[in-house]
């Protein structure tokens, strides 16, 4: 069972990443008085030509190639008008005359780069939001209130510029030596300003901030989010769809869950007998948590990965089935079910491609599993 | 006890406040021109005089409070005018503030605006027969172009297409029109060479009161006035509470049905762990609730409403809730809607009792691991008496905070099921206005789940409190 799990889950990413070159309506390597050529490569590739094929795809079709002799969803075991029997489509076709089978190999990689990118993103922003918090505890930070208020006009002051960049900007290019003489003034703005806040005695009062609490009330807020909603209408808030926005967007809502996992092992790895031995030989938290602290907190991380992956892969099928977010041009694997929403008779747009998101869910649920099983 | 609850009761104040700046910020930046929907609402078509359209944007405009500022207070760099938020009055609004963005300058920017509208003017105060004739038409649309430009960039290039006509007009035009042609021209050329002082970028705040665009809304909103929906200029809130019956009439059969399916099988597999059936049901657990519930949906309809794979499957009525007249009774329309209703039900009954189950077996067999459970049975009591009454309340405490957080969420959450299977409930309702961009009902929607959410999650608590035993008795 692990063995089959593993293989799946290569197949997948090997899929993924050379979905290209395995279904593509141009062939791989053709030859013509000149040489080889290696029309998989460009785009532009002139059909017309004369250049004998040497090697063809696995399968003939470009998941957007539109092959009209069969169009108007053919069964997999039906007529199909072809030249040769390499020719065929292996799991039909839908309205349009696409092949399915090339269509499921690019929605492995659409779900392959939206997977991949959005888990990284949340593991970085998870490991950012969660980290030191936890590591500090409610009561381990402590700073002064004038460094505290330093920081919340720096947080300001770099909200206001980040707001209004493009008449700052504007202006700022008017004049050669305004960028260097704003970033002077406002560094010495700073400076004076924290010289006469540390002048105070009441401001020099060192404070315990309760950063844990502050931020586990973000991680359990945004955990409450009710997931298919908030997607639906951040998607819809967007003036172009672009594959990118489903990243953002997924980012957003997956993190808390990377979060909580590193919190959860965070707090455990802190009680550990290493980290109070580095602790008392001097070393600096920094070092404590980025050297000592996080190649442990990692090892678990992988599962929840995992587990975000699979949710990762449902929003994402779960929005092109709703047709929103992605561009019409992509074929993914929701956007092919939901073709077989406007005929039911067309069997294999329901089957095959819902088929392949339950698979690939179930594959890194399992996956998830048996990495927590063996961490123990 | 009561001072907790009391005081996260206080607390809804502050978190509507919070949702509220949050939703009004939110459809501040939804795509799209509000003045436009409504104009198109109100079937306004296109007026032959230019002035009169304007008026029409402009009083638009001033229903929906555009010329109000946006919120009780703003902080701007200095150079910025005052009275920016004005400019949402006009048609150009919006490319206005975008080039003063880039050129602070809001004089020759609105010089500019007021010389292209008198040569436009100039242009249809001619005679008919003069209007079209060649050089007028071109300058017309080169004008029109400049005037929809998204961006400064666009704007640029729109306006060095309306230099290019240059000399292929000048000979031909009357002396004023040329003139004011010349002025546009220069008007702009003096824009992007307009400089302003580093002075300018220090921060400034002001002021404006309740008279804000964000207290009217909120208002209203309290009122539980949420505007028309720009598809058909109905009230949201009726609209809203019309998709609701049925979205909650399915969702309650639903989850009776997911008590029904995940309770029972939950305890006989957690109970009888090791027979062979509890297993295989473990698995069919793990594999509905894997699968989407879209393709679940789409199987389910496939399967039992069209005979397109067997007709003796055929079992169920087809996709949709019958033909009903919104004049007809409500027991009326229920008894139609019923046995439509019944599958789409079962199918989020099958997928969320799967999840349902897991997570109960999962809790009992925690809570079987425990001391007492050993100990309970060395006494000598039934397995099946002890697994009922102290098992299964012990596993199942940490779900009602879930079950009943989950309530609101899966009204609005109920997209898929209602797309697929054509119920016109807030699901549906909520995915035809994002497609619609209906941005009225979309953040009404959001509001009202936000706030029902917020509350359930007191209502969880209050729950979590009263049944935890630990809490009651301790207190």
């Amino acid at each position: 069972m692990n063995k089959i799990a593993y293989i799946l889950l290569i197949l997948f990413v090997l899929t993924g990443l050379f979905a290209d070159f395995i279904a593509n309506d141009r062939p791989v390597i053709c030859k013509d008085n000149t040489g080889y050529h290696y029309p998989i490569l460009s785009n532009n590739f002139n059909r017309g030509k004369d250049c004998k094929v040497v090697l063809n795809p696995i399968i003939r079709y470009s998941a957007n190639s539109i092959d009209k002799l069969n169009a108007g969803a053919i069964s997999p075991f039906g007529f199909q008008k072809l030249k040769t029997n390499q020719q065929r489509h292996f799991l039909g076709t839908d309205h349009l005359g696409r092949d399915v089978l090339a269509g499921l190999i690019h929605g492995t990689k659409i779900a392959l780069k939206i997977g991949t990118f959005s888990m990284f993103l949340a593991f970085v922003f998870g490991l950012l939001m969660s980290l030191y918090p936890t590591y500090y505890g409610d009561t381990g930070f402590r700073t002064k209130i004038s460094s505290l208020v330093l920081t919340l006009l720096s947080v300001f002051i770099f909200i206001y510029f980040i707001y209004y960049r493009e008449s700052i900007f504007s202006v700022l290019k008017q004049n050669d030596f305004s960028i260097l003489l704003v970033v002077v003034g406002l560094i010495i703005f700073l400076v004076v300003f924290w010289v006469l806040l540390s002048k105070i005695p009441l401001l020099r009062k060192p404070v315990s901030l309760p950063l844990d609490s502050f931020f586990t009330t973000i991680i359990k807020l945004f955990q409450s989010l009710p997931g298919t909603f908030v997607v639906l209408v951040m998607i819809s808030l967007f003036k172009k769809p672009s594959i990118y926005n489903i990243i953002i967007v997924i980012t957003f809502l997956k993190w808390p869950i990377i979060a909580r996992y590193i919190r959860a092992e965070m707090l455990r790895i802190k009680q550990e007998r290493f980290i109070e031995a580095s602790k008392a030989l001097g070393l600096s938290d920094n070092i404590v948590i980025w050297r000592h602290a996080l190649p442990h907190v990692l090892t678990a991380v992988i599962v929840a990965l995992s587990f975000g992956f699979a949710g990762t892969i449902l929003l994402e099928s779960t929005l092109s089935f709703l047709g929103i977010g992605l561009p019409v041009d992509h074929v993914s694997w929701g956007s092919i079910l939901s073709e077989a929403r406007a005929d039911f008779s067309a069997w294999w747009l329901a089957i095959f491609p819902g088929f392949a998101i339950f698979l690939t869910i179930l594959l890194f649920n399992y996956i998830g599993n048996l990495i927590s099983k063996k961490i123990g | 006890m009561l001072f907790q609850i009391i005081k996260k009761i206080l607390l809804v104040f502050p978190v509507i406040f919070l949702l509220a700046i949050l939703v009004f910020f939110l459809s501040d930046i939804a795509p799209g021109d509000k003045v436009e929907d409504y104009l198109d609402l109100n079937g306004v078509t296109i007026r032959a005089d230019e002035q009169l359209q304007k008026q029409d944007y402009i009083d638009v405009a001033k229903s929906l409070d555009l010329d109000l500022p946006c919120f009780y207070f703003s902080i701007t760099p200095r150079i910025y005018p005052d009275t920016l938020y004005k400019l949402n009055l006009y048609p150009t609004g919006k490319l206005r503030k975008t080039l003063f963005k880039r050129y602070p300058a809001i004089g020759k920017i609105d010089s500019l605006f007021i010389n292209m509208e008198s040569l436009l003017g100039s242009i249809a105060s001619l005679d008919d027969s003069l209007i079209r004739r060649e050089p007028y038409p071109a300058l017309k649309t080169a004008i029109l172009t400049l005037r929809n430009s998204d961006s400064p960039e666009e704007f640029k290039q729109n306006f060095d297409e309306l230099r290019s006509l240059r000399k292929s007009i000048k000979a031909d035009l009357p002396v004023k029109t040329s003139e004011l042609y010349e002025r546009i021209i220069s008007s702009y050329s003096l824009l992007v060479s307009s400089k302003s002082s580093l002075a300018g970028l220090l921060p400034k705040m002001s002021f404006y009161g309740t008279e804000n665009r964000f207290h009217k809304w909120f208002g209203k909103v309290l009122r539980l006035d949420f505007g028309i929906s720009i598809v058909d200029g109905q009230k949201v809130f009726s609209k809203i509470l019309k998709s609701l019956k049925w979205t909650l009439l399915y969702i309650l059969i639903a989850y009776i049905l997911t008590f029904a399916v995940a309770i029972p099988l939950g305890i006989y597999t957690a109970a009888n762990a090791k027979k062979n059936l509890s297993k295989f049901f473990n698995i069919v657990f793990i594999a509905f609730h894997s699968m989407p519930l879209f393709w679940l949906a789409t199987l389910a309809v496939l399967l039992f409403t069209t005979s397109e794979i067997s007709s003796a499957l055929n079992i169920f009525p087809s996709i949709g809730i019958g033909n009903i007249d919104s004049d007809m009774s409500l027991s009326r329309q229920l008894s139609i809607a019923a046995p439509h209703l019944i599958l789409p039900s079962l199918v989020v009954a099958i997928h969320s009792g799967a999840y349902l189950g897991t997570l109960i077996r999962r809790n009992m067999l925690d809570e079987m691991r425990k001391k007492y459970f050993l100990a309970l049975l060395s006494r000598g009591i039934s397995k099946r008496k002890v697994i009922m009454k102290h098992i299964f309340p012990n596993s199942i405490l940490p779900l009602i905070t879930l079950l009943v957080v989950s309530l609101p969420a899966s009204l609005a959450g109920s997209v898929i099921t209602e797309v697929i299977f054509n119920i016109p409930g807030m699901g549906r309702l909520l995915y035809d206005s994002i497609l619609h961009y209906d941005w009225n009902i979309v953040f009404a929607i959001v509001l009202l789940i936000g706030f029902a959410t917020y509350m359930a999650y007191i209502l969880g608590d209050i729950l979590y409190r009263y049944f935890n035993p630990k809490i009651r008795v301790g207190q």
